[in-house]
Parts: C-alpha cells; sequence; structure tokens
C-alpha cells in the first residue's frame, strides 16, 4: 500500500513538474525554437515556398519575447515553425504534382 | 501472359510520362487557347484579350463606359513626356529600342541569348536608363508603369509574338514560367491555374474569375482598386499575396520567366494595353 502511494506522489510531483515546466518557458527555449522556426522558414523560401505571414509572425514573436511574455511568444514561433515546415512539404509534394496540371 | 500484360501497362505509363514531358511550347499554346475557346464558346476568340469582360456582360458595360474617358488618360501623357525626354547625356528611350521603341511592345517579353535570360520591356527600359548614366526606375508603380503604359499604346492592334528561340537555356525559362503557373503555393494553397483554368468563370465571394487567355495583352492596367497604374509583375505579387504566398520580386526572375510562358500563351491575340480593371 505504501509503494502504491509513494508512486501516486511521485506521478503527481513529476506531472506538476511538466506543467509548470511547460507553461515557463525560458529566453533559451525560446532562442532555440525560434532559430529552427527561421530555418524552416529560410527552406521554404529557397524552394520558393514560403508563405506570406511567417517573417510576420515570427517578428511578432520576436516583440513578445522582448516584452517578456516568454509563453506567448512561444506559441508564436510554434505556429511560424508549423507554416515553415508546411512550406517545405508543399514544394516537395507540388514538384511531382503539377505537371498533371497542365492543360493537354 | 500476366508478365506480357504488365510489360504493356508499363509501356503506356513511360509512353504516357514521356508525351506529357516532350509536350513543346507550341503544343502547349494550342492546348491551352482550344481550351478557352471550347470553354468560352461563346466569346469570339479576339475578345479573350478583353480579360473577365469577355465573359462578365454586366461588367463589361461599365468598362466599355470607363474607357471612353479612361483613368489612365493622365499615365498615358507622362509616359510619353518621358519617354521623349532625353536623359543627361543627350540620348533618349528611341536610341534603345527597335523602331525607335515605337509599336515593340508586342514582342516583349523576350529571350535574350547574348545575356541568357527573359528580357521584359521593364528590363529592357531600366538597362537603357543604366547604360545613359541615369538611375533605373521602381518596377511596380509609377514611372515605370506610365512609360510602358505609353509604349504599349503605340503598340495597340500588333500581334502578340513571343519567340522561344532554339536555345536549351530559353526553354528552360519557358518550363520555369509554366512550374510555376501551375504550382501551388501559400496557406491557401492555390496555383495561377486554379483561379484562372479550372476555375475560371466561377467565384470567387463576389468576384469573377477570368479567363488566362489573354491575360497579359492589356497590361500595365488602371485598376480601381489601386487608384493607379501598375505592372502585371505587381499584379502577380498581389495575386501570390492573396492566396497567402511571401510574393517574389518584381522583375527577377520567377516573374519574368511566368511572364514568358503567360504570354506566349496568348500569342496570335492582339494587344491592346494600356487597360483599366477594377
Amino acid at each position: 500500500m505504501k509503494s502504491i502511494l509513494r508512486t501516486i506522489v511521485a506521478c503527481v510531483f513529476f506531472f506538476t513538474a511538466c506543467v509548470v515546466g511547460a507553461s515557463e518557458p525560458t529566453a533559451e527555449d525560446f532562442n532555440k525554437a525560434f532559430a529552427e522556426a527561421n530555418a524552416a522558414r529560410k527552406m521554404a523560401g529557397e524552394l520558393g515556398h514560403e508563405w506570406r505571414d511567417t517573417a510576420k509572425i515570427l517578428r511578432k514573436a520576436q516583440e513578445t519575447a522582448t516584452a517578456g511574455d516568454l509563453k506567448k511568444a512561444m506559441e508564436l514561433v510554434a505556429e511560424a515553425k508549423l507554416q515553415g515546415e508546411a512550406g517545405i512539404v508543399q514544394a516537395k509534394r507540388e514538384g511531382a504534382l503539377w505537371e498533371g496540371r497542365v492543360i493537354r | 501472359m500476366k508478365k506480357l500484360i504488365a510489360c504493356f501497362a508499363l509501356g503506356c505509363f513511360f509512353a504516357g510520362v514521356s508525351t506529357v514531358a516532350l509536350s513543346t511550347p507550341e503544343e502547349d499554346r494550342v492546348a491551352f487557347q482550344n481550351y478557352y475557346q471550347t470553354k468560352f464558346s461563346d466569346v469570339p476568340y479576339d475578345d479573350f484579350i478583353n480579360g473577365v469582360y469577355s465573359i462578365d456582360m454586366p461588367s463589361r458595360e461599365q468598362w466599355q463606359t470607363l474607357e471612353e474617358f479612361p483613368p489612365y488618360e493622365l499615365a498615358l501623357e507622362q509616359g510619353e513626356t518621358i519617354f521623349n525626354t532625353p536623359f543627361a547625356n543627350g540620348k533618349t528611350y528611341a536610341d534603345c529600342f527597335d523602331n525607335g521603341g515605337i509599336g515593340i511592345r508586342q514582342n516583349y517579353p523576350y529571350f535574350d541569348l547574348e545575356q541568357g535570360q527573359v528580357i521584359t520591356l521593364e528590363l529592357a527600359i531600366n538597362q537603357c536608363r543604366e547604360a545613359n548614366g541615369e538611375k533605373p526606375f521602381r518596377y511596380k508603380r509609377g514611372k515605370i508603369a506610365e512609360l510602358t503604359a505609353y509604349m504599349a499604346y503605340t503598340s495597340r492592334g500588333e500581334t502578340i509574338n513571343v519567340v522561344i528561340p532554339d536555345d536549351p537555356r530559353a526553354l528552360a525559362a519557358y518550363e520555369m514560367g509554366k512550374k510555376f503557373y501551375y504550382t501551388k503555393r501559400g496557406q491557401l494553397n492555390f496555383a495561377c491555374a486554379d483561379c484562372h483554368v479550372g476555375g475560371s468563370g466561377g467565384y470567387i465571394r463576389t468576384e469573377l474569375l477570368s479567363p488566362a487567355l489573354g491575360h497579359t495583352s492589356h497590361f500595365p492596367v488602371y485598376r480601381l482598386k489601386w487608384g493607379a497604374i501598375g505592372t502585371l509583375h505587381r499584379r502577380f505579387s498581389g495575386c501570390n499575396q492573396q492566396v497567402r504566398a511571401k510574393a517574389f520580386k518584381a522583375q527577377g526572375e520567377e516573374y519574368r520567366n511566368l511572364e514568358y510562358f503567360l504570354t506566349y500563351m496568348s500569342n496570335g491575340l492582339e494587344y491592346n494595353g494600356p487597360g483599366v480593371r477594377k
């Protein structure tokens, strides 16, 4: 019985730590995530598939982080990264599909 | 027997692929023009130069009224003045172009074998300016649009005649333009062709989508939305942004190749720029 209780308490501490950790990103977390998102944006751009708002979202993320709201800044960076990665996927997919649309 | 059928199927597949890959620009153009003439069988061939007004009769009447006192008239006058004003070295635009720059718009863009790239009229104008010690114009609006409006006006009634020379670099530029036209981009995942091939004649919100045939014949255009005259690359840029793609640089390689492909598709139609659009 004691061991079960100990396990439950340990789990509660662990998940609490995770939630607290996730809700309070550090500047280091932000910089790392920003660099990854920006790299995805650049790669999409090199392939000719950067989306219109990605750079704007990254600028907004930087401003938000500078203002001290790292949680919101991380959300923006995640959105930008998703856009950059989607642009890369779009470029690869279109490389194979565009010819099928040519008027014959 | 199964192997034989499989081989036959594979052969058919590769024959199909090679046909796709080997379609010539002229085959593309004929198929392109046939598509629109079939889709809009009531529209006379020569009328496709009027863009959406070839298929939208209520708007056509308003447009024809606008054309009686066209809002690009002032730009035309300013363009003529720019054209005739000598550079600091005493030379003029007429010195840079065939036929003194008059009635030549329909031959642009062309592939320059020496430079190894597509030359649009706007690029040629700025090359002329720089060769004569002048600063280049900006590419989307203002003086470049006014000057090309005047030069376009002198080409009214001439037949669009874009040439793809027998040179692999020219063919590659054409193919890049073609690929651009049919490739989906941006967050909304749209290709130029989605709106102006399959979607032509349909609506996006309240806007009737124009056929791509004749799309480049009337540029530069005075758009009521812009409240000014603007270039084709400004319009390309706007289209890309509407589908939430990052626009490319005006007169960059991407848009010049796109213009090369798209104008070639309208070969045989009359040039009727400048125009006025919503």
